[in-house]
């Protein structure tokens, strides 16, 4: 019986310690594609600019899980919020995201970045990555992914420069905001925000 | 004279501690009261674990800000003396110098503080992080000549740099509430006290390093020095502050949290 149960144990060992481990390398290789498939479009001098942020904007879809992060980013005013409101938000929020970050793919210039270690935080992966400039010091980059639900594809839920986390500062300066003029507001000032930097992309 | 100096900087290192002390345990029963959970009792499945998340990252803490008005009024001047004036000189050293002169003159800025780190590193008893500084400072003062060349990162002998706001923590220190200092920029009240005994710390090593009685370094190099070294740091930041001030919906709110996290992860080593 006892050699039954140590057998047994042993084999849960090791598929849970197997488990993880090739998790941690699926999210490795998440990132490292990402990247590459990053690297690949925008050094694509072959096709024209928009479709070149066409196929971000794609990428970005496919890899964020940007509904949890509007929620994320939120905090308590999600209890306050609408259905409506939050819907709202959740598309103004991908949108700002986009067309803020989208522009600096343009300037790409032969950065790389070097995978050093993937930590498994419970639900959460954490890709500790090094951004290799040509003249500057290293940028830390960490990016936290989760497994979607019930599927084995991974979604990133935050980006980690230096120690600062992107989701964190934006729950900040979102919140900051709200307290000031209400969730109306500041849906007010971020759709006008969206609106202004969609024109500023297409010029 | 070493000894009065040491006697000196002794004094002003129990007057932060002490004050650090005092403040750490006000701001610690505040923060208490402020932890934002609000996802505890969410029946959705997917957002279930945000407090695990929040747990996780470790900056759910909301920033203690009793003094937020005045805050916001000292950013505001800073940010209009930033932008017509040291945003200027930022600008100006940026296209006039090379960027590889500019490389070189960061490497030895950061050489010359290495004592700094070292004597910090000794205060929080990492063998390790002193160790490691040490050498690179030896290898970057001579093979590196006089800090110019950063050799020793190249042989990949890094270290994290420390400072009296990071030691302080490491001795459980809290931030206290957050700070905006006129000209300079965000801190808190640990940090800005560790940053008057950083100013502290320098003078004092360069009035007890002396020969024939003359200062090894004059007040004059040490002026030029410091005023470099301004100028080096507000060029690092050109491009983080410029995009802070056309992304953000409220540039205070972002820096602050920016600052407490980075601050976070220079304490933490991460």
């Amino acid at each position: 019986m006892i050699k039954k149960i140590t057998i047994f144990t042993t084999i849960i060992c090791f598929l849970s310690f197997n488990c993880s481990a090739s998790d941690n390398i699926k999210a490795e290789q998440f990132i490292d594609n990402l990247g590459n498939d990053i690297i690949k479009i925008a050094s694509n001098k072959k096709i024209s600019i928009q479709e070149r942020k066409n196929k971000i904007i794609d990428l970005f879809d496919s890899a964020v899980d940007s509904k949890w992060i509007a929620r994320f980013v939120l905090a308590r005013n999600y209890r306050s919020a609408t259905k409506e409101q939050f819907t709202e938000f959740q598309k103004l929020y991908r949108d700002f995201v986009i067309y803020t970050y989208a522009p600096s793919f343009k300037g790409y210039d032969g950065e790389k970045f070097k995978i050093k270690e993937v930590l498994n935080q419970g639900k959460y992966f954490m890709v500790k990555c090094s951004l290799i400039t040509k003249d500057n010091p290293d940028i830390n980059l960490a990016f936290r992914l989760k497994k979607r639900k019930n599927s084995d594809e991974f979604a990133i839920l935050d980006i980690i420069a230096e120690g600062v986390s992107l989701i964190e500062t934006q729950r900040s300066e979102f919140n900051s905001v709200i307290s000031q003029k209400g969730l109306d507001g500041f849906l007010q000032d971020m759709s006008k925000r969206v609106e202004e930097l969609r024109g500023a992309s297409k010029s | 004279m070493m000894l009065k100096y040491t006697s000196k900087l002794s004094k002003v290192i129990l007057m932060a501690l002490l004050l650090c002390f005092f403040n750490a345990s006000n701001s610690y029963c505040a923060q208490q009261n402020i932890i934002d959970n609000d996802f505890s009792s969410d029946s959705f499945d997917d957002f279930a674990d945000f407090n695990n998340f929040n747990l996780d990252v470790g900056q759910n803490l909301e920033i203690y800000d009793p003094l937020e008005k005045v805050n916001r009024k000292i950013y505001k001047f800073n940010d209009v003396t930033d932008r017509y004036f040291f945003e200027y000189i930022a600008r100006g050293y940026r296209r006039s110098i090379p960027q590889k002169a500019r490389i070189s003159i960061r490497n030895f800025i950061s050489n010359l503080a290495s004592p700094f780190t070292i004597f910090n590193s000794i205060l929080q008893g990492s063998a390790e992080n002193t160790m490691s500084s040490f050498s690179a400072f030896l290898i970057n003062s001579t093979i590196g000549l006089l800090g110019f060349i950063d050799v020793a990162s190249a042989k990949d002998i890094d270290y994290n740099k420390e400072d009296f706001g990071q030691t302080l923590a490491s001795y459980g220190v809290g931030p206290g509430p957050y700070l905006v200092i006129p000209f300079l920029g965000p801190s808190n009240l640990r940090d800005f006290t560790g940053f008057a005994a950083r100013i502290a710390f320098d003078v004092i090593s360069i009035e007890s390093v002396t020969i024939n009685g003359d200062n090894l370094v004059s007040d004059d190099a040490f002026l030029a020095l410091t005023v470099i070294s301004l100028i080096d740091k507000r060029e690092g930041l050109l491009n983080m502050v410029s995009g802070l001030r056309e992304n953000s919906f409220d540039p205070y709110a972002t820096a602050r949290s920016a600052f407490m996290q980075n601050r976070n992860a220079k304490i933490n080593n991460k």
